[in-house]
C-alpha cells in the first residue's frame, strides 16, 4: 500500500497492509493500483522532461520499498542553459509544482547516488566528487540492492554505507555477490552507470524558447521552417543528411507532443523537412491542442546518413523506383512518396517487391515506400520483375488482383475430380464458359511452417475461369482428390482484368 | 475560354505534323521527333488504328481520362485502365526498336482505396507484371477514402516525376464531383502527366475529364450458344464505348491487349469468335496508327452523341 500526504498526516505508512490501515483510519479512501497507468504517467511526463536533456531514462523499480517510480535525466552539459545546477532544479521543481507533482529530486555525480540522495534529502544537489560524504550516512537499502540482502546487512549491524566503506571488497563480495559492490562502486562514482535512454539521442538538435507562448497553427508551422533552416547548417557542415526527423512541441502545462517522420532518401532541405513535418501537424490524430500555449519547439535530427554535396547524388544508387530517369526524377519521387507516406501512413505507400516464393500470396511483398530504418538494404536484393512473356491467343497467368485471403466458393462439378461448370461466389451463380488448367501449386514442403501460407498446406489446383458474362477468375482446388482429402474445398483467390 | 477549345486540335495538329515527317524521313531520326513530341506533351497512341483516329492519333497526355463500368466489371475495368496505364508510362512512343532494348519503363502512381482492396483485393504484382507494366515502377497508395484517393492523385500530378496517375475511387461519392475532377484536369495539364480516374459503378455524374469510357467486357458470342467448353482463355478484351472525347464524336470499340507488346488491337468481330481465339488485327507497327486511315471510319457509324464540354 502507497499513501498520500494526507494519508500520512493521519498516521499511516506505506507497506501498511490494506486492513490494519482501515483499521486505524476508517473513513480511508482507497484507489486500486494501477502499475500500467503510472507507467503511461511517468512515460508522459519523461517526454516532457526532454525539455532538459535528451537523455531522460526511467527507473522504475517495484520491488523496492519504497517502490522507485522516477526519471534518471543526464544533465551533462545542459545545466549551463538553464543557469547552472541550482537553477534548473528549481526551475524543474517549479514546473512540477505547477502541475501538483511532488517529486523527490536531487542532482549527483552517478544515478544511484542520485536516486539515494533524493529519497533521504530532497532537493539536494550533490558537488562533483563528494558523493563519498553525501551517501555515507544513509540507510544502505538506499544501494537499491534486492531485499534479501539489505535484510542480511540490517542484521549483522550494516546499518549504513559509510560502514560498507570499511569492510574488505572480498569479504562483501564473498558475502553479498558482485551486485551490492557494483551499487555501492556506482553510488561512490568508481563505476560507470549505464543509462538506457528512453529515445536514442539525436544527433544533431535545434530549438526555439518562447518568451511569449505561441498557439497558432501557422506559428508552429512558421518556426518549423526556421528550425529547419537552422538544422541546416550542421548537417551540411557535417556532410550529413537527415533520414527520421522529430519536431518536439513543449506545451506550457508539461505536456510535450511528439511528431516523427521518416525520410525516403537522406536530405538537409529546409522546405522539405518543414512540408512533411507541417503536413503530419495538420493531421495528427486528435487534432493538437496547443491549450494555454507552446513555449518549446525543438527539432532533432533522429537518424543522419552521409549525404554528399548535391551534384555528389548518383541516380544508380536511388534509382530503382524513377529508372534511369533524371536526377530531378528520382529526387521527386522521392519527396512524393515521402509527402503520401506522412500523410496516409506508412503501409499505405508501398512498393511491391517480388519474391522468391511460388505460393501465389507469398510471390509479392508490399513494402513501405519509406521505411525509417533502413531502405537501401532491401532495395537491391530485391529480384527484377520478369517482363510480360509473348503469349499468343492465351490470356495472362496470374490474376491482376488477389484478394486478402482465398474466399471458399461452392463449386459444381459434373465429375468429382473436374472442374466446376457452375460455381457461387458472394451469394451469385456463376456459369462457366471458358477454364484453362489446371496449374498444379505444390506446397514449399522444404520451408518450414512458419514460413508457409497456411498450417497444413494442401496441394493446389488452380483454374483460369471465364464465366458467360465474360468475367474472369483464379479459382483453385485445395487437395487431391483422394489422395490429400475427400472432399476437395473449392476457391476464388484472384481476379482478372 | 475561347482558346481552350481550339488547344487539343493545336496539339493533334503537331503530332500529325511529327508523324508526317516521321513517314517522309524514316529511320533514328525521325524516331527522336517523334519521342520529343512525345514527351513535350501530345497524345500517345494506343495501337489501334481505329481508336487512335477516334481520338486524334492518341490519348491525350497532359488530361485527365476517366474509365468507368457496372459495379460488377470493377475488375475488369481496372484491367483496362492497366492497360492504358502501362502505354502512358512506356517512354518514347511505346515501340520497341529491336528486341534487345529493354522497354523503359516511368514510375507510376497507382491509387486504390480500402473499399476496393476488400471487393476485389489489392493489386497482385505477378498479374501486373504479365500484364505488361513494371511492378518495380509503381508506387501503390490504398487510400481509406475516397478524399484521400484524390488528394494523393493531386500530389502525384504535382511531383512531376511521374507518366500517369491511376486512381480507383468506387461507387459514386459524393466528393468526386465536378470540381474535383477538374482540379484534377488542371493538374494533369500543368505538369504534363496523364491523370486517369477508374470510377466502377459509376454510371452518370458530370466529369471535366477529357475523355470518358465505360468499359464491359467482350463476350465472343452470344451467351448460351455455346457450351463449357472452351479450355483457353484468349487475352483479356473488352467492350468499350468512348462516351465522351473532347472534341470529336466517341465511338464503340473490340479492343484486345497484347501485354508482351504492350499495344491495343481491334478484335475483328467477323473471325470464328466462337472458337475463343479472336484475330488481332495486326497493330500499325513501328509506325502509329493515324497516318493509315484505311478502313479507319467503319466503326464510327454506330452513332454516338458527343458529350459537350462542360468545362
Amino acid at each position: 500500500m502507497a499513501v498520500d500526504s494526507a494519508a500520512a498526516a493521519a498516521g499511516l505508512e506505506p507497506g501498511l497492509t490494506l486492513a490494519d490501515a482501515r483499521a486505524r483510519v476508517p473513513a480511508l479512501d482507497t484507489v486500486q493500483a494501477d502499475p500500467g497507468g503510472d507507467r503511461q504517467a511517468l512515460l508522459a511526463l519523461a517526454e516532457w522532461a526532454g525539455r532538459y536533456t535528451p537523455l531522460v531514462a526511467l527507473d522504475i523499480a517495484a520491488h523496492q520499498t519504497p517502490p522507485i517510480l522516477g526519471l534518471v535525466l543526464d544533465i551533462t552539459g545542459c545545466t549551463h542553459l538553464f543557469g547552472g545546477e541550482p537553477a534548473l532544479l528549481a526551475d524543474l521543481k517549479g514546473r512540477l509544482d505547477r502541475r501538483g507533482l511532488t517529486a523527490d529530486m536531487a542532482i549527483a555525480d552517478t544515478p544511484t547516488a542520485a536516486r539515494a540522495v533524493a529519497i533521504v534529502k530532497s532537493g539536494a544537489i550533490v558537488p562533483p566528487g563528494r558523493n563519498r560524504d553525501a551517501v555515507a550516512g544513509l540507510p544502505v537499502a538506499m544501494l537499491g540492492a534486492d531485499l534479501a540482502t539489505v535484510s542480511t546487512l540490517e542484521r549483522l549491524g550494516l546499518k549504513r554505507i559509510v560502514q560498507l566503506f570499511d569492510m574488505p571488497r572480498e569479504t562483501l563480495a564473498a558475502r553479498f555477490g558482485s551486485d551490492l559492490l557494483t551499487r555501492l562502486d556506482r553510488a561512490l562514482g568508481h563505476a560507470d552507470e549505464p543509462l538506457s535512454p528512453l529515445r536514442p539521442p539525436p544527433v544533431f538538435v535545434v530549438e526555439r524558447v518562447f518568451a511569449e507562448p505561441i498557439r497558432l497553427l501557422e506559428d508552429i508551422e512558421r518556426t518549423c521552417e526556421t528550425l529547419g533552416r537552422s538544422l541546416t547548417e550542421p548537417l551540411s557542415r557535417h556532410g550529413q543528411g537527415a533520414r527520421r526527423l522529430a519536431l518536439t512541441l513543449f506545451r506550457i502545462d508539461g505536456k510535450a507532443f511528439r511528431i516523427a517522420v521518416g525520410l525516403s532518401r537522406a536530405s538537409r532541405d529546409a522546405a522539405l523537412m518543414a512540408s512533411l513535418l507541417c503536413e503530419r501537424l495538420g493531421t495528427l490524430d486528435d487534432g493538437l491542442d496547443t491549450g494555454e500555449g507552446i513555449e518549446l519547439v525543438r527539432l532533432s535530427a533522429e537518424t543522419v546518413e552521409p549525404l554528399e554535396a548535391e551534384q555528389g547524388v548518383t541516380p544508380e544508387i536511388d534509382g530503382d523506383l524513377a529508372g534511369e530517369g533524371h536526377r530531378e526524377d528520382t529526387e521527386a519521387l522521392a519527396r512524393l512518396a515521402d509527402r503520401l507516406t506522412v500523410r496516409l501512413g506508412q503501409t499505405q505507400v508501398v512498393r511491391l517487391v517480388r519474391h522468391d516464393s511460388h505460393i501465389p500470396e507469398l510471390a509479392m511483398i508490399a513494402q513501405p515506400a519509406v521505411s525509417a530504418s533502413n531502405r537501401s538494404a532491401a532495395a537491391p536484393s530485391a529480384m527484377a520483375w520478369p517482363e510480360a512473356a509473348p503469349r499468343p491467343g492465351r490470356a495472362p497467368e496470374r490474376p491482376l488482383r488477389l484478394l486478402g485471403r482465398p474466399e471458399p466458393i461452392e463449386a459444381i462439378a459434373e465429375v468429382p475430380d473436374s472442374p466446376p461448370v457452375r460455381f457461387r461466389w458472394r451469394r451469385v451463380l456463376r456459369h462457366v464458359a471458358r477454364i484453362e488448367g489446371p496449374e498444379r501449386i505444390a506446397p514449399e514442403w522444404w520451408m518450414p511452417a512458419a514460413l508457409q501460407g497456411e498450417k497444413d498446406a494442401l496441394t493446389r489446383d488452380y483454374f483460369r475461369v471465364e464465366d458467360v458474362s465474360g468475367r474472369r477468375y483464379w479459382i483453385y482446388r485445395a487437395g487431391l482428390y483422394d489422395r490429400e482429402t475427400a472432399t476437395p474445398r473449392w476457391f476464388l483467390h484472384g481476379l482478372f482484368g | 475560354m475561347p482558346n481552350a477549345s481550339v488547344m487539343p486540335d493545336l496539339d493533334a495538329l503537331r503530332a500529325e505534323i511529327a508523324r508526317l515527317q516521321a513517314d517522309t524521313v524514316s529511320g533514328g531520326p525521325a524516331r527522336r521527333d517523334e519521342r520529343r513530341n512525345e514527351r513535350r506533351g501530345g497524345v500517345v497512341p494506343l495501337g489501334a488504328p481505329d481508336l487512335d483516329a477516334t481520338l486524334g492519333g492518341g490519348l491525350k497526355r497532359g488530361a485527365l481520362h476517366e474509365v468507368r463500368s457496372a459495379d460488377a466489371d470493377g475488375p475488369l475495368a481496372f484491367g483496362f485502365a492497366l492497360a492504358l496505364l502501362a502505354r502512358l508510362s512506356l517512354t518514347g512512343t511505346g515501340h520497341r526498336s529491336s528486341p534487345h532494348e529493354p522497354a523503359s519503363h516511368k514510375p507510376a502512381l497507382l491509387i486504390t482505396t480500402f473499399d476496393g482492396a476488400g471487393e476485389w483485393g489489392r493489386p497482385y504484382g505477378p498479374g501486373l507484371s504479365g500484364f505488361g507494366l513494371d511492378p518495380a515502377r509503381l508506387l501503390i497508395v490504398e487510400a481509406r477514402r475516397p478524399r484521400e484517393a484524390l488528394w494523393a492523385a493531386e500530389e502525384g500530378l504535382a511531383s512531376r516525376a511521374l507518366a500517369a496517375v491511376l486512381a480507383e475511387i468506387r461507387g459514386d461519392p459524393a466528393v468526386v464531383d465536378l470540381t474535383a475532377t477538374r482540379r484534377l484536369a488542371l493538374r494533369a495539364a500543368r505538369a504534363n502527366t496523364a491523370a486517369l480516374l477508374l470510377r466502377p459503378g459509376t454510371a452518370d455524374g458530370l466529369t471535366a475529364a477529357r475523355t470518358r469510357w465505360r468499359v464491359g467486357p467482350f463476350i465472343p458470342a452470344p451467351p448460351g450458344s455455346e457450351p463449357a467448353a472452351a479450355f483457353t482463355l484468349p487475352p483479356p478484351a473488352w467492350t468499350v464505348a468512348l462516351d465522351r472525347n473532347a472534341t470529336r464524336p466517341g465511338g464503340h470499340f473490340d479492343l484486345v491487349w497484347n501485354p508482351h507488346e504492350r499495344t491495343f488491337a481491334h478484335i475483328d468481330s467477323g473471325a470464328d469468335a466462337a472458337s475463343g481465339t479472336p484475330d488481332i488485327v495486326e497493330p500499325a507497327l513501328p509506325r502509329p496508327a493515324a497516318a493509315k486511315p484505311a478502313g479507319g471510319t467503319a466503326k464510327q457509324d454506330t452513332a454516338v452523341i458527343p458529350f459537350k464540354r462542360t468545362g
